[in-house]
This record gives structure tokens, C-alpha cells and sequence, in this order.
């Protein structure tokens, strides 16, 4: 066997027992000398490699019992809340967007009274239309016109008063009902859905400034009977 | 929350067959990403891993290399989801040699000084020794390991006790040399 040969056997498993690699071994004191070297360096690799293993270990089904717990279920709950938040949302967006078209829709075709104008309204004309939404006024705003007609099916008065910013259409909406206000502008008439105690009141005029006047007259006079 | 009685029966196979293997998966971790935080992370999710498809082992006899096997996919698949901070070989062969001194009669030095070789091994040569001196794994089963041939495995040997004989001052590096004479 050549040097290089046993080197390269001996070098790749110094734990070789072929007769040829022993024999080798034992002839040639050079590569006996190498593979005492390759024995002993073996040794104190394996010396070296040999450390405890660590004491902070858990049970892989504790893991994944703490994994599959509370945060998977934080993470399903918060998903199926945002996209009820989202479905919710859009939904109630597309009906209050809904009734604002019809609503302005049925301005539009009351465009007619909805003018600058001197004419007032009588009290107990204004008192009896605004009665019919089960409401009342606490104090009487300049009222031009006093109409009952019907949204949705349901009776809805509506007064058009006359503000220094120009007329502005308010209308009793006892069937709805909103937290917070809403505005939007369609077919140039600045609407907004108001809450006014346990119902609303839509105001709609040609103007923003209008529409500001017309929901303060709404939160300041109309009040709903028991 | 009680286990059930398959549960249980599970649980008892995984102590049986990979408990056991847990201190060589964790030095093979070690000697492999250099770093014991990282290994005990790693010997974590890898034994996560083998709990959730136990029942892929069939042969309980090979339940170590199947252990080795995803231990180094996890070692990889964490390299690939984070890049940890380097780490100095000297501070980090101090470190280790350190927790070996309380449990082992050696010369603290000589311990560090070994470590510290290794360490500076290439990946490709520090990986098949440490499954044959630590694991007593034949050429035949470290080829299969790592997917290389065996006379790959056999000259990445060879080579890496040459290195570390020649870095602890024992003799000349002859695969240098071997190097050398099949370039010419």
C-alpha cells in the first residue's frame, strides 16, 4: 500500500481494520507516527463535542397546545371581526347612500318651494304637519312651506325654512335612525342625515352653509312626543 | 386539559424513540450554526416538527437520522427567516468550553483550543466529522445525510482532520500537500 493511499484511507476513518491498512500501519513508522496523530485528534474532537444537552427544553405537545391556544384564536377572532367590520360597513354605507338619493331625488322635485321667500307658513299648520311625525316644535322657525308626503312608505312632514344662507328642506325621519351624521352631496344639494333625539332629521339645501343653519333650527326645535 | 389515551400512547413512542436522541441533536445543531441559543431553538422546532409527523417514522431503528435530517431543514429553513448576529469564534469557543469545564476532567484550554479548530472548519468539513466522531456514523450514512457521493464524504474527511491537525500544532496539513500534487 502506498503512503498517500493509507493517508488518505486512514485520514477519511482513522477506526479502519483492513488487513492492508494495519499492515501499512505497522511497517511504516511515518504513517504509523500520522495515525497516531489522526487518533489523537479525534479524541479531542470528540472531547471537545461532547456537551450536555440544555436543560430548557419543552415537551413538543406543550408547545403546541401553547401555540394552538389563545393567540390562534386572537388571530381567527380578529380576522372574522374585520371583515364583519368591513361587510357591516360597506353594507350600512350603500343603504344611508341609498336614502340620501331618494331623499334628494324628492328635494329635487320639491325644487319649486325650496326658494328665497317671504311667505310664512301658519303656526298651527306647521304644528299639525310636524304632529303627524309624533313630534313637536319648541320654538317656530321662519317656515315657508309645510308639506307631509311619504319616504319609503312611511310618513315623513317636511318643512322648508328660510335661513339668512338660503331655504334649507328638513324632513322628519321617524323610521330612521343615526349615531352620528352623515353628509353627501348629490346632484348639487348638500344633504345631511342628523340624529335628532330617538330619530333623525335629513336637511337638504343648495348650500353647505344653508345645510349648517338648517341643523341647528333641527336640533334646536324639533322635539319628539312620547 | 387531559391527553387522550391515543394521545398517550403517542406521547410515549415520541419519549421512547426521539427523547433519547435529543443531546446528539442538540451537539449536531451546535457544531452546525456555531451559536447555543440558536441551536436550542433550533433542537426545539425540530422536535416540534417530529411530534407533528411522528407517524411518518416507521423504523424506530432510524429515528436518530431522521431526527439529523430535519434538524438541518430547521437550521436552514431559520437561517432563511432570519439573519442572526456573528458571532467570534474565541468568545464563543470560551463560552462553550466553559460549560464543559464543570462537567468534564479536561484541560480547559486545550478544550478551548480544539473548539475554537473545529469552529474554523468550512461547513462542508466540519459537518462529517462531527457525524462520525460524534454520532459513530459510517461514510455510507453521512453520504446519504448530506446527499453526496462517498468518496465526497471520504475527501472532505480527510481533509478536515488534516486542517485541525495541522491548527493544533500536531504536524503538517497533508491534504494541502494532496491538493497540491493533483493540481500539478
Amino acid at each position: 500500500m502506498e503512503h498517500a493511499e493509507f493517508r488518505r484511507l486512514f485520514g477519511a476513518n482513522p477506526k479502519r481494520v483492513e488487513p492492508e491498512v494495519l499492515a501499512h500501519r505497522a511497517a511504516c513508522a511515518e504513517c504509523a507516527r500520522y495515525a497516531a496523530d489522526l487518533e489523537r485528534v479525534d479524541l479531542m474532537v470528540a472531547g471537545a463535542l461532547d456537551l450536555p444537552a440544555p436543560a430548557n427544553y419543552r415537551k413538543p405537545w406543550e408547545l403546541e397546545q401553547e401555540r394552538r391556544s389563545p393567540a390562534r384564536w386572537y388571530a381567527l377572532a380578529a380576522s372574522v371581526l374585520v371583515a364583519l367590520t368591513l361587510a357591516g360597513g360597506t353594507w350600512l354605507h350603500l343603504r344611508r347612500d341609498a336614502l340620501f338619493t331618494e331623499l334628494v331625488k324628492h328635494a329635487h322635485g320639491e325644487r319649486s318651494v325650496m326658494v328665497v321667500s317671504d311667505k310664512r307658513t301658519s303656526e298651527e299648520k306647521v304644528r299639525t304637519t310636524v304632529a303627524k311625525a309624533g313630534a313637536r316644535l319648541t320654538r317656530l322657525p321662519a317656515v315657508s312651506t309645510a308639506r307631509t308626503c311619504k319616504v319609503r312608505g312611511v310618513v315623513a312632514p317636511h318643512l322648508f325654512v328660510q335661513t339668512p344662507d338660503g331655504p334649507v328642506q328638513l324632513l322628519l325621519l321617524t323610521e330612521h335612525r343615526f349615531y352620528l351624521e352623515h353628509s353627501a352631496v348629490k346632484m348639487g344639494y348638500h344633504a345631511e342625515l342628523v340624529p335628532v333625539g330617538a330619530h333623525s332629521v335629513a336637511v337638504i339645501g343648495a348650500s353647505e352653509a344653508a345645510v349648517e343653519q338648517g341643523i341647528r333650527i333641527a336640533r334646536s326645535s324639533i322635539e319628539w312626543l312620547p | 386539559m387531559k391527553a387522550s389515551a391515543r394521545e398517550r400512547l403517542k406521547q410515549q413512542r415520541f419519549e421512547a424513540l426521539c427523547e433519547p436522541c435529543r443531546g446528539d441533536v442538540f451537539r449536531f445543531v451546535l457544531w452546525l450554526c456555531r451559536s447555543h441559543p440558536v441551536a436550542e431553538e433550533v433542537v426545539q422546532e425540530t422536535f416540534l416538527r417530529a411530534w407533528r409527523s411522528l407517524d411518518s417514522l416507521k423504523d424506530g431503528e432510524s429515528a436518530k437520522s431522521w431526527l439529523l435530517t430535519i434538524a438541518r431543514r430547521e437550521h436552514a429553513r431559520l437561517y432563511e427567516r432570519k439573519r442572526h448576529p456573528t458571532v467570534d469564534i474565541d468568545d464563543l469557543a470560551a463560552a462553550e468550553s466553559g460549560a464543559l469545564a464543570e462537567t468534564h476532567e479536561r484541560d480547559p484550554d486545550e478544550v478551548q483550543d480544539v473548539r475554537k479548530a473545529i469552529f474554523e472548519l468550512e461547513p462542508e468539513h466540519r459537518e462529517p466529522l462531527v457525524l462520525q466522531v460524534m454520532m459513530g456514523y459510517s461514510t455510507e450514512e453521512i453520504a446519504r445525510q448530506l446527499g453526496i457521493n462517498e468518496g465526497a464524504v471520504s475527501t472532505r474527511l480527510f481533509r478536515a482532520r488534516n486542517r485541525l491537525r495541522a491548527r493544533l500544532g500536531l504536524g503538517p496539513d497533508e491534504s494541502v500537500r494532496e491538493d497540491d500534487d493533483g493540481a500539478r
